[in-house]
C-alpha cells in the first residue's frame, strides 16, 4: 500500500477505472467527469453497453413533484440523446432505451437513434416506450437485430398489426402495452425453429404480455409460452362470443388483471366467470394470479 | 499451497516483491495468464527444473490473497462459471477487504492478468460507489477536486442532465 495508513482506492490506472466506469450507470458514469481533470477524460471515453435515454432518470424531472415539462425539457432532451448517441463508440449495445414523448417533426431524431441501434446489430434487448412506430417499422427493425432477446413497445399509438413470422429465433420476452388501436398480433414459428425454440426455451422464463382484448391470433408460439400475462377490460370483451383462444400447453403462470367498469344496466360486463376460457387454456396451470 | 493431488513436477515456486516464496500447484497457477504463460514458455524450452517466477509488483499478503482466489477458482475450472456457490465465495471473498487491500488487490489481478478476479474487483468498486456523492467519490479515490470553479460550473452546465 503506497499511501501509508489511508484506506483508499488511489492508485489505479486509467484502464482499470474505465473498466470500473463501464459497470455504472450511464448518468453516474458522466457525474464522474466533475471528480477532477483526469476523471473528466476517463467517462467520454469509457464504452457503455447499456444506453438507457430516459428523461425521467435525469435532473430533467422536477425533484419535488416528479414531473417533467416535456415541451420544455425537449431540446435538452434531444441534444444529450444527441450526444450520447454520436459519442458512442462501444464495439456492442447490450441495451438501448430511449423513453420520451416526440412528434412527427422529431422524426430525424428516431431515424438517427435507429440507424445507432441498428449499427450495433447484437442488441439484445430493445424497449420502444412511447415511440409511434407502425408493425411493418417494427417488423423491419426486428427482422435486423438478430440477437434480440426482449422487446417493449408502450404507447405506440400507430401499430395496429404486429405480425412476427420467422424471424427471431432468439427472442424470449415480448411486452406490448397500451397500445390503443392494436387490431391483431399473430405470432407463426416455421418447423426449423420450433426445434431451435424448444432448445434454447428449456431453462428460461417466457413471457407474453398483452393489454389489448382484440388480439385474436397466436400460433405455434404458444407451444413455448410457460408464462402468461393479460389485463383485460370486461366492458371490452364481446357480450356475446367467447374469446377465441388457443390452448397454452406449458403455461404454468398466468396472470390476468381484470379491468371492472361500471355501466347502470348492464352487469354482464361482470360475469368473471367468462375468465374460466383462459384457466381452460391453460391445462398445467400451477400459479394464478388474478387482479 | 496446493490442494489437489498432482505430480510434483506440476508446481512452480513464485516469489513475491518482499522475497516470500510460494509453492503453486500448475492447476492454480494457470488462473494467472502472466503464471501461465511463463509456464508455457518454460515448457516450451523443456525444462525439467522447478520453474521460478518472480513478481516485483505484488507483495506477499496480497499475493497470498489471489493465490487463494485462484486456489479457489482451479477446483471448479471444470465447471461453467455460473456455478452459485463460487458467485457466493467471490463475494464473500471481497467484503472482508478494505479499499486499500482491494486497491492492491485490483492492481495485482491486473499485472497478473487473473481476468475474472479483475472483473470481479472492478463490478464490486462498481456497486460500491454507484449511489455515492461527489464528495464521497473524492475521498475513496483519493481525488483532489483540481478544476477552477468556472470549470466546474461549465461541465456541470455541459451534462446537466446527469447531476440531479
Amino acid at each position: 500500500v503506497q499511501n501509508g495508513n489511508k484506506d483508499r482506492l488511489s492508485s489505479l490506472s486509467d484502464d482499470i477505472l474505465v473498466s470500473i466506469l463501464q459497470l455504472i450507470d450511464m448518468n453516474d458514469a458522466t457525474r464522474t467527469s466533475i471528480l477532477s481533470r483526469r476523471w473528466r477524460n476517463l467517462a467520454p471515453c469509457s464504452f457503455f453497453t447499456i444506453v438507457d435515454l430516459d428523461a425521467k432518470k435525469t435532473s430533467l424531472i422536477d425533484c419535488k413533484t416528479r414531473c417533467i415539462s416535456y415541451n420544455d425539457v425537449k431540446p435538452i432532451f434531444l441534444n444529450w440523446a444527441h450526444k450520447v448517441v454520436t459519442s458512442q463508440r462501444a464495439p456492442f449495445i447490450n441495451d438501448f432505451r430511449v423513453c420520451f414523448p416526440l412528434s412527427h417533426s422529431d422524426s430525424n431524431c428516431l431515424c438517427t437513434w435507429i440507424k445507432f441501434a441498428m449499427a450495433k446489430d447484437n442488441l439484445t434487448s430493445l424497449c420502444l416506450s412511447f415511440i409511434n412506430i407502425s408493425g411493418e417499422l417494427l417488423e423491419l427493425l426486428l427482422s435486423h437485430f438478430h440477437h434480440l432477446k426482449r422487446l417493449y413497445v408502450e404507447g405506440s399509438d400507430d401499430l395496429l398489426d404486429l405480425e412476427i413470422i420467422n424471424s427471431f429465433e432468439k427472442l424470449k420476452y415480448l411486452a406490448v402495452h397500451r397500445c390503443t388501436f392494436l387490431r391483431k398480433v399473430e405470432i407463426y414459428a416455421v418447423k426449423i425453429q420450433m426445434n431451435l425454440l424448444s432448445f434454447e426455451f428449456s431453462h428460461s422464463q417466457e413471457d407474453f404480455v398483452c393489454d389489448s382484448m382484440n388480439v385474436n391470433v397466436m400460433h405455434c408460439f404458444a407451444v413455448q409460452l410457460t408464462k402468461l400475462s393479460l389485463h383485460l377490460d370486461l366492458m371490452k370483451l364481446s357480450i356475446y362470443g367467447d374469446p377465441h383462444l388457443l390452448s397454452f400447453p406449458n403455461v404454468k403462470y398466468l396472470e390476468l388483471q381484470v379491468i371492472i367498469g361500471h355501466h347502470p344496466y348492464d352487469w354482464s360486463h361482470l360475469n368473471l366467470l367468462r375468465l374460466r376460457y383462459y384457466a381452460e387454456a391453460c391445462p398445467v396451470l400451477d400459479n394464478l394470479k388474478l387482479q | 499451497m496446493a490442494s489437489s493431488s498432482s505430480s510434483s513436477l506440476s508446481r512452480v515456486v513464485v516469489k513475491s516483491s518482499d522475497n516470500n516464496l510460494f509453492v503453486v500447484n500448475k492447476k492454480v497457477a494457470s488462473q494467472s495468464q502472466l503464471l501461465k504463460q511463463c509456464i508455457d514458455n518454460m515448457e516450451e524450452k523443456g525444462t525439467n527444473d522447478v520453474i521460478l517466477i518472480p513478481l516485483s509488483n505484488v507483495t506477499s499478503n496480497i499475493l497470498t490473497l489471489v493465490l487463494e482466489y485462484c486456489e479457489k477458482h482451479a477446483d471448479f475450472a471444470d465447471d461453467d462459471n455460473n456455478n452459485q456457490e463460487l458467485k457466493q465465495w467471490d463475494h464473500e471473498f471481497l467484503k472482508k477487504f478494505d479499499y486499500a487491500t482491494l486497491n492492491s488487490l485490483t492492481m495485482a489481478a491486473d499485472y497478473m492478468v487473473t481476468k475474472s478476479l479483475l472483473n470481479l474487483c472492478c463490478q464490486f468498486i462498481a456497486d460500491s460507489i454507484k449511489d455515492l456523492t461527489v464528495q464521497q467519490i473524492r475521498q475513496i479515490f483519493d481525488i483532489k477536486n483540481d478544476f477552477t470553479p468556472q470549470e466546474e460550473a461549465d461541465i456541470k452546465n455541459e451534462n446537466a442532465w446527469a447531476f440531479r
